[in-house]
């Protein structure tokens, strides 16, 4: 993907014009301040002995300073200093006539607070106050530490700036490396300001196992002020030539990005791979809001071969989805009208099959609610599905169909301070229309399922003080009773129904599963009560601590597997009923000090005195750019997994070092990284292990990442950056993956990095 | 002017002016203000010297917190140089004046004051109309120090003339421009 | 032991205005729901405190995945980001940051419900966000 580069102004900003012209009266007075000074009125004065001229914006200091007021002309000899806004500039001599800033400026050294990075030129020719050439420049923001040559150093023979048209070139540029030229560009053009330009940006450096080396060159190109592309061609050594193109656009009423990435022959596979990624939303007329995300991909290793290029969260999961809703209020009742095309590309492995989730195509709905009089609220949705299978050439012998469903229910909340009482009926009804019924298991059928719930709850509050801080700590029962009758659900397909995680949400919802096509069979109450500390100032939630469990009075028969497929009949008619309490939930997040934060979770069976499935994470952060993490999740036969997750100084030179050079952590060793370790396969999943050394004016960034394609085949990649501070970043760009995957992660150079969009590029 | 030197000297003050043999000065005390030509000194005390040339020179001295005061019209401009100091010398001869101490000086083009100039010690020699101001012989501040007149810096404040490059270049100055 | 029914927050002033918020933020509706009665302004320079949404994003990141990049585990963040100032420009709530997560188990088969039941967790989040500020937005002193 095309590298972040970020160059603001390397060399001598012109000076602005004085502040506003209507502001200065018939030629802005001069200020002179010296030891000395003599002249005569109106025609001249020389100042000695530590001098300084001020007009306006403009401040010169020098050892020797004279103004000519017929010419307006200032010269200065000796320990020349001259600031413009926040640039500052010194040297030997300077001569310049003030008003159209117009003169030179004799072996000047420049400084730049705004990129923190400067440099020496033989001579700066002010041309006027928009434009001035430096000859002979250089540029880098390794500052004279008094280590000799500083770290880099972008030399060039003339750098000529016009800030009206915002643009800086370098004419016979040179990036120096510890004296070793690592970059060389006859014209090199760069913005002045953060606005966007076109231009070549840094290159990009690859490697991994699977594609070789990879060095892409990105062209930014600005189209206008709302559309710009990135266009980069690839060279892979193993795989040969590819282009990536990134297009974004922002229209009044509609907006989008689309990628395209095509390798037109993959010398490795011999046939032409592509991928498109489009994201378009955008309002239409009468209020209608419209948004396409779409990503398909050539063929089904594409997600292994260019796990750079991924684009998906779910990798072998790729979806289109058209969506159109339109809000409307119709009297009384606020509704939501909504169409929707959802499509899947599964990318299949033999070792590991992906059953690919239903397609709807289309779906057409409504959904409302409304408050009726006497304090009843209601809410409904009507739906029909079209709901068809992947086409991606495979077999696949699942029931399709058409559903129309109707969701209503009527509810009559009673609440008050510190307390609520929610009853509420609700139905569930749905008609099957049945295209192909795979073994004539389904035929058209159609069923209705009636729930009764009530929903009550209370929350009582006291002053405490835990560890010796005033907290309000709250106590919160709830009660939640549902009845909902058995209705014979084997003969109707399932098309988008799956078991919900036992959560502190799904305990108190009525339905075990989510999507339309099951419901839960269920006489239940669930209790549970919850305790939290809030700090009494600030109402920061410090801890949370709850228990839940649900007591069943009749056994349940349409149950979800402990993986989350539906099941039904578990239990066979008439067997004596068995499970009297679910499994116990206890669920906990403790904030308690900006340092430490956990978090837990246990979902526990009773029956098998095992957990069906826990999460316990913890992170340590102490300071900026020091984090430890790790989290232990289990998903009892499903998912078992350690992850662990650091951001730490390995090696930070001494102290005193440190002070002596400006950067305030430079000369510092990271270590940065993550690592996925899965109980089940026994084998480490996806790991990232870094390098990051921050020398202050530059940061190197060497970052290995290995992506598990299967069971024993992995994807491993190397990222290789430099990052000049100030300037910008060569290589491939590591952040992107570090800061997606390693939680805590925080940048080096937080204020200065213009993220990961190509915003201001600047052109080599 | 060039002329006022040898122009008659008057000299009014609340005292008769008492002779002082030994230093042959006439000495005057008293809201003391001397006139010759488009010269006027204000002062507490004064001294006039005749010197053997027959040129006067003046040396006017402020009290408590009244400074010396000294005016004089420029040759042929509707231009005065006016200033204050705790002493100022007046010498006919090379038609040349010293303030001394905490001085300021203006040069006032109509009512408006074009130069502003202070410091500890301002030497003007109205015949080649240059000037001259120096620091207090105190060691020069640290570089922080404010520079301002009290602690051996001078200041001058140069207003470019009307037609001088600096104004022409401006851009055409707002009507609310001072002249 | 001290427990006594809590009363909901009442918010020491009369008008709000929420800036700073994209239109269809779920979050946006949750706290409008929850104002009571106090005042929801449009224009900021009328209210008397201003509350402005510095950041408001629903995040996902994959936590878990099986040895063939089938995603099992996935966290999702709901972040919110604001500032409260009184109507001079007085800040009444420096910049501070709410950041909820909760996990959910995943299957590629699953797709369609484990988007809806996303979207009800996103929703239990943002109730719980809502209900952090307005406790915020209680202790907080405009006049």
């Amino acid at each position: 993907a095309a590298p972040a580069a970020s160059a603001p102004s390397p060399a001598a900003s012109a000076p602005a014009a004085p502040a506003n012209p209507a502001s200065s009266p018939a030629g802005q007075p001069v200020l002179l301040q010296a030891d000395r000074i003599s002249g005569r009125p109106d025609l001249d004065a020389v100042a000695e002995g530590n001098a300084e001229l001020q007009r306006g914006p403009l401040t010169i200091r020098a050892d020797k300073l004279s103004y000519d007021s017929v010419g307006d002309l200032a010269k200065a000899q000796g320990n020349v200093r001259i600031t413009r806004g926040e640039d500052r500039f010194s040297g030997p001599e300077l001569q310049i006539q003030l008003q159209r800033f117009e003169g030179y400026f004799l072996q000047p050294e420049y400084f730049f607070p705004s990129t923190g990075a400067g440099g020496k030129a033989d001579r700066i020719d002010f041309i006027d106050d928009q434009r001035s050439q430096l000859w002979g420049a250089t540029y880098s923001s390794c500052g004279a530490d008094g280590s000799g040559t500083p770290a880099w150093l972008l030399g060039a023979d003339r750098i000529k700036l016009d800030r009206e048209a915002n643009e800086g070139v370098a004419e016979g540029g040179v990036l120096r490396f510890y004296g070793v030229p690592i970059l060389a560009a006859p014209k090199l053009s760069f913005p002045l300001t953060d606005e966007r330009k076109s231009g070549w940006l840094p290159p990009s450096l690859d490697v991994d196992n699977k594609s070789g080396l990879g060095l892409g060159v990105p062209y930014y190109w600005n189209i206008a002020p709302n559309r710009d592309a990135t266009i980069t061609p690839t060279v892979m050594t193993r795989r040969g030539f590819s282009a990536e193109a990134q297009f974004r656009y922002l229209e009044p009423s509609f907006r989008g990005e689309l990628n395209l990435h095509a390798l037109p022959d993959d010398r490795v596979t011999n046939t032409a791979r592509h991928a498109i990624r489009l994201f378009h939303e955008g309002d239409a007329p009468q209020g209608i809001h419209y948004s396409l995300r779409s990503v398909r991909v050539s063929d089904d290793d594409y997600w292994k071969d260019f796990s750079s290029q991924a684009s998906s969260w779910t990798p072998r999961l790729l979806s289109t989805d058209l969506q159109a809703d339109r809000s409307f209020r119709w009297n009384g009742i606020d509704a939501t009208a909504y169409a929707r095309v959802q499509q899947w590309q599964v990318l299949q492995q033999d070792d590991a099959r992906i059953v690919a989730p239903y397609q709807r195509s289309p779906q057409l709905g409504l959904r409302g609610t409304s408050v009726l009089g006497g304090g009843f609220e209601t809410a409904f949705e009507t739906e029909i599905n079209h709901f068809t299978r992947p086409t991606n050439g495979q077999l696949d012998l699942l029931p399709t169909g058409t559903r129309l469903h109707a969701l209503g229910s009527i509810s009559r909340p009673w609440r008050g301070p510190g307390w609520w009482l929610v009853p509420k009926a609700s139905v569930n009804a749905a008609q099957y229309q049945i295209d192909r019924s795979a073994g004539g298991l389904y035929d058209n059928h159609s069923r209705t399922i009636p729930t009764v719930s009530v929903d009550g709850g209370m929350v009582f509050e006291r002053q405490a003080t835990w560890f010796g801080q005033a907290t309000r700590q709250t106590l919160e029962p709830r009660l939640l009773y549902v009845n909902t009758p058995y209705r014979e659900q084997r003969n109707t397909p399932n098309f988008d129904a799956w078991g919900k995680d036992f959560n502190a949400v799904s305990v108190y919802s009525e339905n075990e599963f989510s999507g339309v096509d099951r419901v839960s069979d269920r006489n239940t109450l669930t209790a549970g009560v919850t305790t939290r500390l809030l700090d009494a100032t600030t109402g920061v939630e410090k801890l949370r601590l709850g228990v839940a469990q649900r007591l069943q009075f009749r056994d349940q028969r349409v149950v979800a597997n402990p993986d989350g497929t539906p099941n039904i009949d578990s239990v066979p008619e008439g067997a004596p009923d068995t499970q009297r309490l679910s499994d116990l939930l206890l669920f906990g997040s403790a904030a308690l000090s900006p340092r430490w934060a956990v978090d837990g979770a246990v979902q526990y069976n009773p029956e098998s005195r095992r957990a069906v499935r826990s999460l316990l994470s913890t992170r340590y952060s102490p300071g900026p750019f020091r984090t430890l993490s790790a989290s232990y999740r289990l998903t009892r036969n499903l998912s078992e997994q350690l992850e662990l997750g650091w951001q730490w100084p390995l090696y930070r030179r001494s102290a005193e070092q440190v002070r002596a050079n400006a950067g305030a952590c430079s000369g510092t060793l990271y270590g940065v990284g993550r690592l996925n370790y899965s109980l089940r396969d026994s084998r480490v999943t996806d790991s990232i292990v870094g390098m990051e050394y921050d020398a202050g004016c530059w940061i190197g960034r060497v970052v290995a990442e290995r992506l598990s394609t299967g069971r024993s085949e992995a994807t491993t990649r190397l990222l290789v950056q430099l990052e000049l501070v100030g300037l910008s970043r060569l290589g491939s760009n590591p952040l992107k993956v570090l800061k997606d995957n390693v939680p805590g992660y925080q940048l080096l150079r937080e204020d200065r990095d213009s993220g990961t969009d190509a915003s201001t590029p600047a052109a080599f | 002017a060039r002329t006022d030197r040898n122009q008659p000297i008057t000299i009014d003050a609340d005292k008769p002016g008492t002779v002082d043999m030994l230093k042959q000065v006439v000495v005057f005390n008293g809201n003391v203000v001397i006139t010759q030509g488009s010269i006027t000194i204000r002062a507490e005390r004064a001294e006039i010297r005749e010197g053997a040339d027959g040129f006067r020179s003046a040396v006017a001295v402020g009290s408590g917190g009244q400074q010396a005061s000294f005016r004089q019209k420029r040759e042929g401009l509707d231009e005065y140089i006016q200033g204050t100091a705790d002493r100022i010398e007046y010498e006919g001869r090379g038609d040349v004046v010293r303030f001394v101490g905490k001085a300021q000086v203006q040069r006032l083009r109509g009512s408006v004051a074009a130069d502003q100039i202070s410091g500890e010690r301002i030497t003007y020699d109205s015949t080649t109309e240059v000037f001259s101001v120096a620091g207090s012989t105190a060691p020069a501040p640290a570089e922080g120090a404010a520079s301002g007149p009290g602690n051996g810096r001078v200041r001058v404040i140069l207003t470019p003339r009307e037609g001088s490059a600096a104004a022409e270049a401006a851009p055409a100055p707002a009507s609310g421009a001072s002249r | 032991c001290g427990f006594q029914l809590q009363r909901p927050p009442e918010l020491p002033f009369r008008t709000i205005a929420l800036t700073g918020f994209n239109p269809r933020s779920p979050l946006l509706a949750e706290l409008r729901s929850r104002l009571g009665n106090t005042q929801l302004t449009e224009n900021p320079a009328q209210a008397e405190v201003v509350l402005q949404a510095l950041t408001d994003a629903r995040e996902r990141s994959v936590v878990a995945t099986t040895a063939a990049g089938q995603v099992r585990e996935v966290q999702l963040r709901s972040r919110f980001n604001f500032r409260v100032q009184a109507r001079g420009g007085r800040v009444l709530l420096p910049p501070s940051e709410l950041l909820l997560t909760r996990d959910m188990s995943y299957n590629e088969t699953a797709a369609l419900a484990k988007e809806q039941e996303e979207a009800q967790l996103y929703r239990a989040m943002e109730a719980d966000i809502a209900q952090q500020v307005l406790r915020r937005l209680a202790a907080v002193q405009p006049a």
